[in-house]
């Protein structure tokens, strides 16, 4: 099989020392951002960025890779011992996996959802091995048109889904656009909004601003906050019994069922599959009565939910070029700076490089059930480092990251001037996802566009002729009247406005 | 102070994800306060801002040429998102000053956790955005003037001594480890550049 011998081909250059190492500081890092609530996988991602320019790609994916789906598992811990999400797809963890630790069965939580993660995680990942070429196949035939309107689908996804304002997500995704904007125009090679300044000819690079909204931005909306002491489960109250196995095992494959497809739409956040685990679990689930106060289901079945969600969502990364979520915007930031564009044509051009990183996805997921069960009490204590150590080294982290990506005390302004942005923004309660994937997206927006207005020689038409083109965007316009709607109908708070951090 | 908007003060029924419920059992020692809700001018002002912001790009985008022979000019796309921002801040706007609950931040309930397993420290209660802000504008701005090391062990140990209020022993040493010895690991190590001083005396201290 095709598949299968690309996938070992992949393997052999995964498993290499070097390769190995850096999977191992990926999941070790993604675990630790995890774990410590105010910074996520998003600005993380973006604060390493700059270090990796000078490994190799292959190298550097792996592990910003590994950050990214890293985080999914780190989060529960703290959700489990302390009651606090690390994550906010964390954050339905909390209710049973809290309970159960009040009864003292945190171990036994703590490892059931570092295996739902994994076979989550795994489930996804062969999914994504098996289909993502086929699906790239396809991916191949897509046009300008149809590419401009798969963006516009999922950015009003997420406009419509996460925050409960339309208005403030349409802002949000329109000054991602408009950072996109600055620089040298893709088509007649005009400086636009540059204010003369020839550090913006290159544009604003998007390392600066996501490290000031994501991570500048979380740090002063809580500059005080506790530090955590939890008590690490001892390594005997891991096991768990038969009737978790059993009950734990039913809610992990649903989760699965549910975390996969959910996964590869494009703009659905990791905290919506997480979240609907659990209402399913209380619908269907055989001990649904016990949800609440500690039951295995409502730990297990998010959990695992959010694992298959993460790695699912990196199908249409591979397969089309599309970010799902913005950690995985900030993942595609990072191909891009390495010179590489993430696509179907990436399985053409570089089979090697994509099949060591779906192979790393593998160990990876395999590193990460080994740091996340076993080794538990080490992230108890990373958690004990004070509030106002860890402040100010992220600080320090900050700084350097904004600074090296293009040598330039400039891009650490402009980390400032985001970081109030972000500031203001998590005031506000205005979603900040649509804003990161407009970003990363906007130049390939808005080249579709112009492309697709150039192809028809300027008539519109194009958009409403092409059979894929238009049901993509008649799909796109009824999420976004149904999200005006629902909002007039009910009070949508079911996500806080960060559910993308 | 009383609420701005009536209708947001009966906001707690809500599903607010990232709240917790507290169960009788567990002890109610430490409340976090709540985040105080945005300032109604910060409600009014910034979808002013973004509306002037919006009319600027429209207006720059006139000068970029709308339309070429081949199709969408460099104006095109700025003009049409310039456009829908306009109209969004406008909307939110008017939802704001109507009381509108989706656009109102909802104010999170305090959360509440036990004390064995958290703890704060007694002088980090008071950090003023501004101050951190300031400090981190005013480390920027010597980066390239006395070097990465000094301007990040003075930054740091600002941070630890003055606003985290930690030990003068463990500030220092926490301090030179963040500084110099970051500076270190990410030049020699991790072969990323960082900016050293361009005062020639310091520059060959090799700072």
């Amino acid at each position: 099989m095709d598949a299968l011998n690309n996938l070992m081909m992949g393997f052999a250059e995964a498993l290499t020392f070097q390769n190995l190492l850096f999977a191992l500081i990926g999941c070790l890092v993604g675990t630790m951002l995890g774990i410590l609530p105010g910074i996520g996988a998003t600005a993380g991602i973006a604060i390493l960025i700059p270090l990796t320019l000078n490994m190799e790609p292959v190298s550097a994916i792996i592990m910003l890779a590994a950050i990214f789906y890293g985080t999914a598992y780190g989060g529960t811990i703290t959700s489990v011992l302390l009651n606090i999400p690390g994550e906010s797809e964390s954050a339905i963890t909390c209710i049973d996996g809290y309970a159960m630790t009040k009864k003292g069965k945190a171990g036994v939580a703590l490892t059931m959802a570092g295996v739902g993660s994994f076979f989550g995680g795994i489930v996804a990942t062969i999914g994504l091995a098996l289909g993502a070429q086929a699906l790239a196949g396809v991916g191949l035939l897509i046009g300008p048109p149809e590419f401009f309107a798969l963006v516009i689908v999922g950015l009003s996804l997420l406009v419509g889904l996460v925050g409960r304002s339309i208005a403030a997500g349409l802002i949000s995704a329109s000054i991602g656009l408009l950072i996109a904007m600055v620089g040298i125009d893709p088509v007649a090679g005009l400086p636009r909004f540059t204010f003369g300044s020839a550090h913006l000819f290159d544009g604003l690079n998007f390392v600066p601003v996501i490290i000031g909204i994501f991570g500048l931005g979380e740090l002063l909306d809580n500059l005080v906050a506790p530090t955590l002491r939890p008590k690490a489960p001892r390594l005997r109250d891991l096991i768990p019994g038969r009737t978790d196995l059993r009950r734990g095992g039913v809610a992990m494959l649903r989760g699965t069922a549910l975390g996969v497809p959910i996964g590869l739409v494009p703009g659905i956040t990791n905290a919506i599959s997480s979240l609907l685990s659990y209402s399913v679990e209380k619908k269907v689930g055989r001990y649904r009565h016990e949800l609440g106060t500690g039951a295995i289901e409502g730990v297990v079945g998010p959990e695992t939910a959010n694992n298959a969600h993460s790695s699912a969502s990196l199908v249409p990364l591979f397969a089309l070029g599309i970010p799902a979520t913005p950690a995985i915007a900030v993942l595609m930031g990072a191909f891009l700076q390495n010179g590489l564009t993430p696509g179907p044509l990436l399985f053409t051009q570089e089979p090697l490089l994509v099949w060591t990183i779906i192979a790393s996805f593998f160990i990876g997921n395999i590193i990460l059930l080994i740091l996340n069960v076993p080794l538990v009490g080490l992230w108890t204590r990373v958690l004990a480092i004070p509030h106002e150590v860890l402040v100010a080294l992220i600080f320090a982290f900050l700084i350097i990251g904004s600074y090296s990506v293009s040598n330039s005390v400039i891009d650490v302004f402009i980390m400032i001037v985001f970081g109030i942005v972000g500031l203001i923004f998590r005031r506000l309660s205005i979603p900040l996802a649509p804003l990161v994937l407009a970003v990363v997206l906007g130049p390939f927006l808005e080249s579709a566009l112009r492309q697709s207005l150039q192809l028809s020689q300027g008539s519109f038409d194009i958009f409403f002729t092409r059979p894929i083109t238009l049901t993509l965007l008649t799909t796109a316009a009824l999420i976004f009247i149904g999200s005006i709607a629902a909002s007039g109908l009910k009070r949508k708070a079911l996500l806080p406005a960060d559910a993308e951090s | 102070m009383s609420p701005i908007w009536p209708r947001a003060a009966r906001k707690s029924d809500d599903v607010v994800i990232m709240s917790k419920t507290t169960t009788p059992a567990a002890r109610p020692a430490e409340s976090m306060e709540p985040p105080a809700g945005p300032p109604k001018i910060l409600l009014v002002a910034t979808p002013l801002a973004l509306a002037a912001l919006s009319a600027a790009v429209v207006f720059t985008s006139f000068g970029l040429g709308y339309w070429t022979t081949l199709g969408p000019g460099p104006g095109f796309f700025p003009f049409w998102i310039g456009l829908l921002m306009g109209i969004s801040s406008l909307v939110w706007l008017l939802q704001a000053l109507r009381g509108n609950p989706n656009v109102l931040p909802q104010p999170e309930e305090p959360v509440t956790l036990d004390t064995d397993t958290v703890s704060t420290a007694p002088t980090a209660k008071k950090r003023p955005i501004w101050t951190v802000l300031l400090s981190l504008v005013i480390l920027a701005g010597l980066l390239e003037l006395i070097g990465f090391q000094l301007s990040m062990f003075a930054f740091l140990l600002f941070q630890l001594k003055f606003q985290g209020g930690r030990k003068w022993l463990s500030s220092l040493i926490i301090a030179l480890v963040g500084s110099f010895g970051v500076f270190y690991l990410f030049t020699e190590v991790l072969q990323v550049t960082l900016p050293t001083s361009s005062i020639n005396v310091l520059e060959d201290l090799g700072l």
